[in-house]
């Protein structure tokens, strides 16, 4: 194995690693947006609520 | 010095009742070999842990829905309607591409190291050794059969590849481009990395392509459908092994999102024609673009195909309701139909579904298809099945060879 299929491995997992990072950022932000939907909906029924 | 030295000289420094410092394991230098292998298990480490997280989402969701007071099916229903459900599990899809892409970076330059070494020969078998006198035989022979295929090199002799020989190559390189950034060295050891990473992916592919245009199955069809002289087919299998491609590169521009151009000749940017560019990251991508823009070149775009072939795929086209003007004008491009058939192709053989030279059924249709349902399939690939009567294919892939003629808008090639 040549010190420089090594290195390569090495970057190719670097990226990997980061782009897997990214995609876990990604899926907290739909979390969060759901989250956000269901607190908007949680609201909308407390007015209505008032309301009666 | 070397460690073994050291060690000596550390040895016969110590006096006695020294206390030896703890070594940790992890301090010590790792051969080769556990370099490798301390990364493989570091991504199934990284993935594992990635999919732990992603199976946590839906219950730790529900749960805080509950304490907002819906119930678990309304949380469900919510999660599935809005379309989070699938977000988020075209993420866990995405992931595991990643993960499949690196493992395949890290066989590809263990192999690669292999094929170098005595051990590699040690692990040939009879069997394998047969198979590649064989072939080699087929290649002086110039009939190779559809059951062994014969492995055809590719160049790989560009500018580009030559100036990522070394620091002093790549200077030279930029040189010549006055209008290129010139990097220091250690930015330069990184694209040089980039770039050889991204040769291996694309010349793998180059010499599937080639491999077809060589084989005996290519020059018949030609021959029979569409009357190509012998001459044709070597200027074709020219193309197909000459070093046409290039990475991104201030020389080599590509707009942003796109994995892979071809420029025609008589495009007016003489510099980049009869070349593709690809994109730096299409070798930890799930889409063989070097296939489709390496077909592309074979064809000049749409100069050298056949009125017959265009006919095709014109009749063949379905497009898509949801299609803007635009998508419709490129997706019905018969160039692009072309080049994304060729990709099926590529894809079939992959999977052990279909091999070219074999005549393509129904059955094998029906596989596509399933394959195209359980996103098996690249994205350029399943575009092509999408937009395409599916009862037109078999003729396509049965007729089209890709045709290059003498004269490109010759009328004589209807079969």
């Amino acid at each position: 194995m040549s010190q420089d299929n090594i290195s390569k491995i090495k970057i190719a997992f670097l990226k990997f690693k980061e782009q897997l990072g990214e995609l876990s950022e990604e899926q907290e932000k739909i979390i969060s947006n759901f989250r956000r939907q269901l607190e908007k909906e949680k609201i909308e029924r407390l007015r209505k609520d008032l309301k009666m | 010095m070397n460690f073994e030295q050291k060690q000596k000289e550390d040895d016969l420094s110590l006096k006695e009742g020294t206390v030896l410092p703890e070594v940790s394991p992890e301090a010590l230098p790792l051969t080769e070999t556990e370099e490798i292998k301390e990364l493989d298990l570091k991504s199934d480490a990284e993935i594992a842990s990635f999919d732990e997280k992603a199976d946590t989402v839906t219950p730790n969701v529900i749960g805080f829905g509950e304490k907002l007071g819906f119930t678990s099916d309304e949380v469900t229903s919510r999660m599935e309607s809005s379309g989070t459900n699938s977000a988020l599990s075209g993420i866990k899809d995405s992931a595991s591409e990643l993960y499949k892409s690196f493992k395949k970076i890290m066989a590809v330059g263990v192999l690669a190291s292999m094929a170098t070494t005595a051990e590699a020969q040690s692990a040939k078998n009879p069997t394998e050794e047969l198979q590649t006198t064989s072939a080699q035989e087929q290649v002086v022979a110039g009939t190779p059969s559809s059951n062994e295929r014969a492995h055809i090199e590719v160049k790989k002799d560009n500018p580009q590849r030559k100036a990522f020989e070394s620091y002093d190559e790549y200077q030279k390189y930029v040189k010549a481009h006055p209008t290129y950034n010139l990097e220091g060295e250690s930015e330069f050891d990184k694209l040089k990395i980039e770039a050889e990473l991204n040769y291996i992916d694309a010349d793998e592919q180059r010499e599937w392509l080639a491999g077809i245009v060589h084989s005996k199955e290519y020059a018949d069809k030609g021959k029979k459908f569409e009357g190509l002289s012998d001459k044709e087919i070597e200027r074709r299998r020219d193309i197909a092994v000459s070093d046409k491609v290039r990475i991104q590169d201030q020389h080599h521009p590509l707009d942003a999102g796109v994995a892979g151009e071809y420029t025609p000749y008589n495009s007016g940017r003489p510099e980049l024609e009869g070349k593709y560019i690809l994109s730096p990251h299409t070798y930890l991508m799930n889409e063989p673009v070097a296939i489709h823009e390496g077909e592309h070149a074979i064809t000049d775009d749409n100069k050298y195909m056949s009125r017959y072939a265009k006919n095709l795929y014109k009749e063949a086209y379905r497009p898509l309701s949801s299609d803007a003007k635009e998508d419709n004008e490129y997706f019905s491009n018969p160039t692009e139909m072309n080049a994304r058939k060729r990709v099926l192709e590529y894809e079939l053989e992959q999977k052990g579904i279909w091999k070219y030279g074999e005549t393509f059924t129904k059955d094998h249709l029906k596989k596509a298809i399933e394959l195209m349902n359980q996103d098996k399939l690249s994205e350029g690939t399943t575009d092509f099945l999408k937009r395409i009567k599916l009862k037109n294919l078999p003729k396509i892939m049965n007729t089209i060879a890709g045709k290059i003629d003498v004269t490109p808008e010759n009328t004589q090639q209807d079969v």
